[in-house]
């Protein structure tokens, strides 16, 4: 149980971001919980790539003497944090630009601005 | 309308699955090993065996990512044959998921295009109509 | 909206050139060291950034970044159908061949099977496809800099 400690840490990542998406009204703050949101979900991934030796290395073949109890981490989830990364950047640029429209056309600033536009 | 009580319930719950979940997870740094029995297909024409070895996927990809061509029948004839095996695992093992990331963010630059259009100004046709 | 200072003009004209290279490095050297066409184009995307806050924002050949975006994607793709020529899709079809692109073996140390260094023309397929998509992400990520900075700077000389 001692063991999986670091995983607390992404939990930990993942409720701030949530609280920030729940609890606060102004819409630059909510972009950046669903960033932190997304930041959380991109750690766990690189967590689950570990694994314990003696002497790890990363995942690439340099010119390196290998020894016999080398081990290298996984280079699965390397590959789809990467995809997760680049998926966030298009998912906030869209965001910021629908906000930057918004304050622009309509004077809108809060989530409770927003839902005074509605009807 | 939702207040304050009803946020933290749900927050509180969220959380509290989540570390559920994340207590019974595999334990920090150790994957799974590699499989200790091996797949045996029968031929019931020939009657022949044919043993495939299961291992790992990443202990796999680990193995063959240097791989160029080879003289082998059983085997792949071209790897990856790149030094680094994240790049192997996403340009070549994993295509067709950087392919969905590539449209992905074509469409976003193609969306913030199309939402920040900068209006033109009005043309002269209303100044006849005075 | 006044202009920046003398000083970091002159620092960024400077100082563009050696990022620029440094990005180009990781995204050319892709197969060998960490690194690949995402991580590079990201470098040279905030490069371009780092240049609109400097100068200023001017709508600078739009048409160009978006013939080179969709260029960058199709190379990826039909490099991926080319593949189905001989076999499956995306199949690494220039390595250890006669096409003299990229088509070099990956070298093995007597003794060793698995560390060794490699030069730059191994690779295949993956060395296209990681010049394709960091053109791709380049243009992408200078086309959104620029279209926002010039949506902001619109309205304050407009009133």
């Amino acid at each position: 149980m001692l063991s999986n400690i670091p995983y607390l840490v992404v939990v930990a990542l993942m409720v701030i971001g949530l609280y920030i998406i729940l609890f606060k009204r102004n819409l630059i703050k909510l972009a950046m919980g669903i960033t932190l949101l997304e930041t959380g979900v991109n750690l766990f991934l690189i967590t689950l790539a570990y694994r314990h030796g003696e002497v790890l290395h990363a995942p690439v073949f340099t010119s390196m003497i290998l020894r016999n109890d080398t081990t290298f981490s996984l280079p699965t989830p390397h590959a789809l944090t990467l995809t997760s990364i680049v998926i966030g950047v298009a998912t906030t640029a869209l965001l910021l630009t629908f906000f930057m429209q918004l304050y622009r056309k309509f004077k809108v600033s809060t989530t409770d601005d927003l839902r005074r536009l509605r009807g | 309308m939702i207040n304050n009580g009803f946020k933290l319930a749900a927050l509180l719950l969220l959380a509290g699955f989540l570390t559920f979940a994340v207590w019974n997870l595999r334990e920090f740094g150790e994957p799974g090993e590699k499989a200790d029995n091996d797949v045996v297909l029968y031929n019931a024409e020939d009657n022949t065996t044919l043993t495939l070895d299961r291992t790992a996927m990443d202990d796999f990809m680990l193995d063959h990512s240097q791989d160029g061509s080879s003289t082998d029948e059983d085997v792949l004839e071209n790897g990856p044959s790149a030094n680094n095996a994240v790049t192997a695992v996403v340009f070549d093992y994993r295509g067709f998921d950087t392919m969905g990331e590539a449209t992905v963010l074509f469409a976003a630059v193609s969306g913030v295009l199309v939402s920040l259009r900068i209006a033109l100004p009005p043309k002269e046709k209303k100044g006849g109509d005075a | 909206m006044e202009r920046m200072s003398p000083v970091v003009r002159t620092v960024v004209k400077i100082a563009f050139a050696p990022m620029f290279a440094f990005g180009a490095y990781i995204i050319l050297h892709g197969h060998l060291t960490p690194g690949g066409g995402f991580q590079g184009g990201a470098i040279i995307g905030s490069l371009m950034a780092l240049y609109l806050v400097a100068f200023g924002a001017t709508a600078w050949k739009k048409k160009l970044l978006s013939g080179l975006e969709s260029g960058g994607l199709l190379v990826f793709i039909g490099t991926g159908i080319l593949g189905l020529v001989s076999g499956l899709m995306f199949y690494n079809f220039l390595a250890d061949s006669d096409i003299p692109i990229f088509n070099e073996a990956v070298p093995t140390m007597l003794g060793y099977t698995h560390s060794n260094w490699a030069p730059l023309w191994t690779g295949g397929t993956i060395s296209v496809m990681n010049l394709a998509v960091g053109i791709e992400v380049i243009a992408g990520l200078t086309l959104i800099v620029i279209t926002m900075g010039l949506f902001a700077f619109e309205g304050k000389e407009g009133g």
